[in-house]
C-alpha cells in the first residue's frame, strides 16, 4: 500500500490528475483504441465465420496490423491511467481480471494473425473461427470489466 | 422538449428506475460501447480501405460489413436514449454532448451524400484499385465524424455540472 500511496502522490501522477487536458486525452485515446480493438476482433471473427468471404485471408490480414498499433496505444494509455489513480485500480480484484482477459485476448489475436491471416493458407483451419469467437468474447468482457471498474472500486486515496 | 418532460417520461416508463439499479447504468454503457466498436470495425474499416489502407481488399467485398455498422448504430442510439432519458439535464446543457450530436449529424448527412451521389462508385474500387477522390473525401469525413462521436461522448463527464458550461442556456 505504501508503494501505491507513493505513486499516487508522485509529481507525475498529480500532474496527470490535475492537468486540464492530460487525463481526458488519455481517456479518449484509451476509449478509441479499445473500440478499434473490439471492432477489429469482431470483424476478424465475422470473416472467419464466412462473412465477406471474397476477401482472401492474406488480404484481410493486411487490415489487422491496425490491431497491433491499437493494442500498443491502449496498453500505454491504460498504464498511464492506472498511474493517475493507482489505488483505485490496484486494490480492485476486477482490475486483475480485466488484465488477465486482455492478455489472453491479445495472445489469441497474435496467434490468429500468425497462423491464419499471414500464414498463406487458402482457407481457415477448423479451429480458427472458434478461437476468433473466444478472442472477441474476451475483448468484449475486457471492455465490460473496464466499464464496471468505475462502479466497483473500494479505495480512492485522492478525491 | 424540456428536461422535466423528458425526465417525467423516464420515470413513467420505468427507464429511470432500471438505469438506477446497481448494474443498470454500467450494463447499458457496455452495450453502447460495444455497438460503437462494431461501427468502428465495419464502417471504420470500409473508410480506411477507401483511404488507401490494404488495397488488396476490394471495397465491394468489405461493403458486406456495413449493414452490421447500421445495426450497431441503431443499437448505440437506442442505448444512448436510455442515458438521455434517465438524466436529461446532464446531457441537454452539456457542450460535449451537443458536439457529439453535431458529429452524428455530419456522419448521417455524409452517408446520405455517399449513397445518393455515388451509388455505383461503392464497388468501383476492386482489388488493388484506388477509390475515386470524392469517395476518399467522404470516407475521411466519415472516419473523423465517428471518432468525434466517441471522443465527445467520453468528454461528457468532463463538463459536469453541465449548467456551468452551457453558454446558450441564458
Amino acid at each position: 500500500m505504501d508503494q501505491i500511496a507513493w505513486l499516487e502522490q508522485s509529481a507525475f501522477a498529480t500532474w496527470l490528475r490535475e492537468s486540464s487536458w492530460a487525463l481526458f486525452a488519455l481517456l479518449i485515446l484509451h476509449t478509441l483504441t479499445m473500440g478499434a480493438i473490439v471492432g477489429l476482433a469482431l470483424a476478424s471473427c465475422a470473416r472467419l465465420f464466412g462473412l465477406a468471404s471474397t476477401v482472401s485471408l492474406p488480404a484481410f490480414g493486411r487490415l489487422t496490423p491496425i490491431l497491433g498499433w491499437a493494442l500498443l496505444a491502449a496498453a500505454v494509455s491504460g498504464l498511464l491511467l492506472v498511474a493517475a489513480y493507482p489505488a483505485k485500480a490496484l486494490t480492485n480484484p476486477l482490475f486483475y481480471v480485466k488484465l488477465a482477459m486482455a492478455t489472453s485476448a491479445a495472445a489469441i489475436a497474435w496467434n490468429l494473425q500468425r497462423r491464419v491471416f499471414t500464414a498463406d493458407v487458402a482457407s481457415a483451419p477448423s479451429w480458427a473461427p472458434k478461437l476468433a469467437a473466444l478472442g472477441a468474447g474476451l475483448w468484449i468482457a475486457t471492455l465490460a470489466a473496464g466499464k464496471f471498474l468505475a462502479y466497483t472500486h473500494k479505495m480512492l486515496l485522492v478525491g | 422538449m424540456s428536461a422535466d418532460s423528458v425526465a417525467a417520461f423516464g420515470h413513467a416508463t420505468g427507464i429511470y428506475a432500471f438505469m438506477n439499479t446497481a448494474f443498470g447504468w454500467p450494463t447499458v454503457e457496455v452495450i453502447h460501447f460495444v455497438a460503437l466498436s462494431v461501427l468502428l470495425g465495419s464502417v471504420g474499416l470500409f473508410d480506411l480501405r477507401a483511404l488507401g489502407l490494404a488495397r488488396t481488399v476490394s471495397m465491394r467485398a468489405l461493403h458486406g460489413l456495413v449493414p452490421f455498422g447500421v445495426g450497431a448504430f441503431v443499437l448505440s442510439a437506442l442505448s444512448g436514449l436510455l442515458f438521455f432519458v434517465s438524466a436529461p439535464d446532464q446531457y441537454m446543457f452539456n457542450p460535449a454532448f451537443r458536439l457529439k450530436l453535431a458529429c452524428m449529424g455530419i456522419a448521417g448527412a455524409n452517408v446520405a451524400v455517399f449513397y445518393t451521389a455515388f451509388p455505383r462508385r461503392v464497388g468501383e474500387a476492386g482489388t488493388d484499385e484506388d477509390a475515386p477522390l470524392p469517395v476518399k473525401v467522404i470516407a475521411a469525413i466519415s472516419l473523423l465524424s465517428w471518432v468525434g462521436v466517441i471522443a465527445f461522448g467520453r468528454l461528457i463527464t468532463m463538463f459536469r455540472p453541465p449548467y456551468h458550461w452551457c453558454f446558450v442556456c441564458g
